[in-house]
């Protein structure tokens, strides 16, 4: 599982390095994003726009972290491609997120 | 006889293996790509594979590698039909199941178990059965294809 993340100001970036975020990665994505959580992180930008396929666990994790941060801040997400938009509408998960195409559009979200 | 009609017959196994799923997501959107499938739809059967796959791995075998996954593709003249079949413990209550939650509300939330409802939304329909020691998600999509009736 492969992620970088940078701070701007009191907002936590976090790009997913790898083109599928799905089971086989969800669990330790979960548990990195609580450590973000854990470590003050409540404003954070998830940019998967490197991320080409993304399975209910993927998303699973994502929603879990939402709820990890629950009312002390939020997560937002860009760069989404088609077919990962298409996770987040069929299970309209694209309700419950604020969804951004850029990261600069993302991070002045949450500004 | 029109040998484009023929029933057409893939089979792969893997390990029990949350890693190599992935192959066999791939090789679902190869086949798709080669039969008359949009591209959203070749990406939505290589999902619901994915996801079935997922869960005999994670529900049918706990996780635990070294049991088997078996994946038989069947391209008939008007449908794909995907069969995943295991041999461990069996999904206990298969409705179709449904997604019901409040957008706005972050405590409830689902994490987990959203793969069926997935399946189901995609798949024109989606059996389970279990017979002995082997259970099988049957997974059907039709499709449009020429084949001249003799």
């Amino acid at each position: 599982m492969h992620i970088e993340d940078k701070k701007l100001e009191n907002i936590l970036i976090v790009n997913v390095l790898d083109k599928r975020l799905d089971a086989s990665i969800a669990y330790e994505f979960k548990d990195e994003m609580a450590a973000y959580i854990s470590r003050g992180d409540h404003l954070i930008v998830l940019n998967v726009s490197v991320v080409d396929f993304i399975d209910s666990s993927g998303l699973g994790a994502i929603v879990s972290s939402l709820k990890t941060v629950g009312d002390k801040g939020d997560i937002v997400i860009c760069g989404t491609n088609d077919t990962v938009m298409r996770m987040f509408k069929l299970t309209r998960m694209n309700k419950v997120f604020r969804m951004y195409e850029t990261e600069n559009e993302a991070i002045d979200a949450l500004s | 006889m029109n040998t484009e009609c023929r029933e057409r017959i893939i089979k792969i196994t893997i390990d029990s293996n949350l890693e190599d799923v992935a192959l066999v997501g791939a090789v679902a959107k190869k086949l798709c790509s080669s039969l008359p499938f949009t591209s959203v739809v070749c990406d939505d059967i290589e999902l619901s594979v994915s996801e079935a796959v997922n869960n005999a791995v994670i529900h049918a075998y706990g996780n635990e590698g070294g049991y088997k996954v078996e994946v038989k593709f069947a391209i008939k003249k008007d449908r794909l039909v995907i069969e995943v079949s295991d041999h461990g413990k069996k999904m206990t209550a298969h409705r179709s199941p449904s997604l019901i939650y409040t957008p706005g509300n972050r405590r409830n939330l689902p994490e987990s178990g959203m793969g069926l409802f997935i399946i189901n939304q995609i798949m024109d329909e989606v059996v389970y059965r279990s017979m002995k020691n082997k259970n099988i998600l049957t997974m059907t999509r039709l499709i449009e294809i020429d084949c001249e009736v003799e």
